[in-house]
Parts: C-alpha cells; sequence; structure tokens
C-alpha cells in the first residue's frame, strides 16, 4: 500500500474485501479507514449490479472525478478490491497502469 | 466494582431470568390513533423475516458489497443502543455505564426481548477482546426461514451492532468477525471480537 504513495498524484489507497471490510490501507488521518472501505465496496458493488442490470458486462473500474480529487476501484482476484485516492490533476493513465499491477498483487496475495 | 454495584447487577439478573420482567407490560395499544409504543416510544412489530427481506435487497442493489449496507445499519443502532438505552438506564439505577456492566447484563436483557440466548462469558471484561456466542440469533433463524442454509456467516446486522455498541460503551475502536453461523449449518453464531487502532495510515489489521 505504501509503495502506491510514491506513484505520483495517489493520496490514499486501500484493499477492501468486496463485501466491504478493510485488508490494509495506506490513508490520510483524517480518513476513517473502515467506513472508507464499506462505501467503497458499496459504491463499486452497485456499479456492478447497474452494470448488470443493463447487460453491459463485468465491470474493469469505477472511476468517480471530484472537485478536489478522483477515486478509483479495480478488483484484486475474486473477493477483494483496490481504492486509491488521486490529485484531481493526476495523470489517470500511469496510474491506472500502477494500480492494475499492485491489484494483481494483492489478489496473488490473497489466494 | 462495588459492593453495591454487585448485588444491583445480581437482581437486575434475577429480574430478567426468573421472567418478573415482562416485555408486554411495556407495551401500549392505542387502536382509535393506531399507535402502539414500547417504553413510551412509536414502536412498530415487524417479523425477524423483514431482516432477510434486507438481505436480499441490499444485495440486489449492492451486490457483493449488501453485508456492508447491513453491518453499518447494526453499527449505527449499536451505537446509538448504546448512549440511549444502556447509558441512560444504567444511570437511572446508579450503576456505571462500562464494559463490565453492560456484558455481565446484557444476555438476560436481550434474551428478554428475542435476540436469541448470548453468552458473552468468553469476553474479557476489561478489554471487551475475545468470543460472544449466540445461540438461536435472530438473524441467522430469519436467513434459514427465508432462503435456507447459506455458505457463508450472515449475522451481518448483528455483527455490526456489536461493534457499535462496544464502541459507544468504550470509546474506542473494535473489529467484530462473524466466525460460526446458524445460517451457515453451525450449532450457533460465534462472533470474535478485537480491538483495533483508532485510525490514520498504514493499517493491517
Amino acid at each position: 500500500m505504501s509503495d502506491l504513495r510514491k506513484v505520483g498524484g495517489i493520496n490514499a489507497s486501500a484493499a477492501v474485501t468486496r463485501d466491504g471490510l478493510l485488508i490494509a490501507s495506506d490513508v490520510m488521518g483524517e480518513i476513517d479507514a473502515e467506513t472508507f472501505a464499506a462505501m467503497t465496496a458499496t459504491m463499486t458493488g452497485a456499479a456492478e449490479t447497474a452494470m448488470s442490470e443493463v447487460k453491459a458486462g463485468d465491470i474493469r473500474r469505477v472511476i468517480v472525478e471530484g472537485e478536489s480529487g478522483k477515486m478509483i476501484s479495480i478488483g484484486a482476484g475474486s473477493n477483494a478490491l483496490l481504492v486509491v485516492l488521486t490529485a484531481p490533476e493526476a495523470p489517470l493513465g500511469l496510474i491506472l497502469l500502477k494500480i492494475g499491477e499492485a491489484s494483481r498483487r494483492i489478489a496473488k496475495l490473497l489466494e | 466494582m462495588l459492593l453495591t454495584e454487585r448485588i444491583k447487577l445480581a437482581i437486575i439478573r434475577e429480574v430478567f431470568e426468573k421472567g418478573v420482567f415482562d416485555a408486554k407490560k411495556l407495551m401500549e395499544i392505542n387502536r382509535e390513533d393506531g399507535i402502539f409504543t414500547i417504553s413510551g416510544l412509536r414502536s412498530i412489530i415487524v417479523g425477524t423475516l423483514s431482516f432477510a427481506i434486507l438481505h436480499e435487497a441490499a444485495e440486489k442493489l449492492a451486490g457483493k458489497a449488501g453485508p456492508a449496507i447491513l453491518r453499518a445499519q447494526g453499527e449505527e443502532s449499536g451505537r446509538i443502543e448504546a448512549e440511549e438505552g444502556w447509558r441512560k438506564n444504567l444511570e437511572k439505577f446508579n450503576l456505571s455505564f462500562n464494559l463490565h456492566t453492560v456484558l455481565s447484563t446484557l444476555p438476560v436483557i436481550y434474551a428478554a426481548v428475542g435476540w436469541g440466548k448470548i453468552t458473552t462469558e468468553g469476553i474479557d471484561m476489561e478489554t471487551g477482546e475475545g468470543t460472544i456466542i449466540i445461540k438461536n440469533c435472530f438473524e441467522a433463524d430469519a436467513i434459514l426461514g427465508m432462503s435456507g442454509e447459506k455458505e457463508t456467516p450472515q449475522c451481518y446486522f448483528v455483527t455490526g451492532y456489536l461493534k457499535g455498541l462496544l464502541e459507544g460503551i468504550t470509546g474506542g475502536k473494535f473489529r467484530v468477525t462473524e466466525k460460526k453461523c446458524k445460517a451457515a449449518g453451525d450449532e450457533y453464531c460465534k462472533f470474535e471480537v478485537r480491538r483495533v487502532q483508532r485510525k490514520g495510515s498504514l493499517v493491517t489489521p
């Protein structure tokens, strides 16, 4: 988790179970990591069911863009998710590449 | 613990265990206005199957994250109950609001209102860590009744409730995990309780 912070623009990250429990996190002091885990799993789960409802297939990632940052959630195996918070101007291409690698590592660790 | 406090706790346990306390006595029905109250609080009676329906609805909307919604609901309920129920009632009897008083009376009180048979003997009364066992847990029975046996533990609301209650009493941070569940084929539901660090960076539970 702490390695991801070295990637420019990533401010926080968390590995969470798909049912919303925290596995590990590197978050800022003001964020309650457990609440963040439950919220992001719910967000991703709702996106999955919505896409399934419109028969759009499995989701690759969820990206939410806010005024002060972006939140990206990506699958890390069948039971976990990797969620990162980035600065608003962070380079999305590089970040997606890095979190893709990290998510595969997490999936392997959890196997 | 003071002797008077010990005696009072023993009396509370006796009152509930011997059936002197009858939840029905606290209920009032105003048929004219269609209002039902328990201890003066506006209430409704819904079957425990409502919990199973909530499970299904949460899973329909949030998929695999459905349990997170139920745990959050339970956690908030537990926290409010600690403050509005336990603190106020213990203060009314001039008893300390702490883990020991709550955990030593909780089993008889919750059994009297249908939560199941709770055992808190596996819990360290000072730290709150250990195991809580619930036989005939209402949430597990509701799931079994509605959709049959599941592969994994199902008492998400109760898991969240215990966490919220313990956090509301102590101000600390807890992790509650359901290790065994009647809805998953076990004889009873078993919850493991651990303290975790409060907040901050790089948490590895």
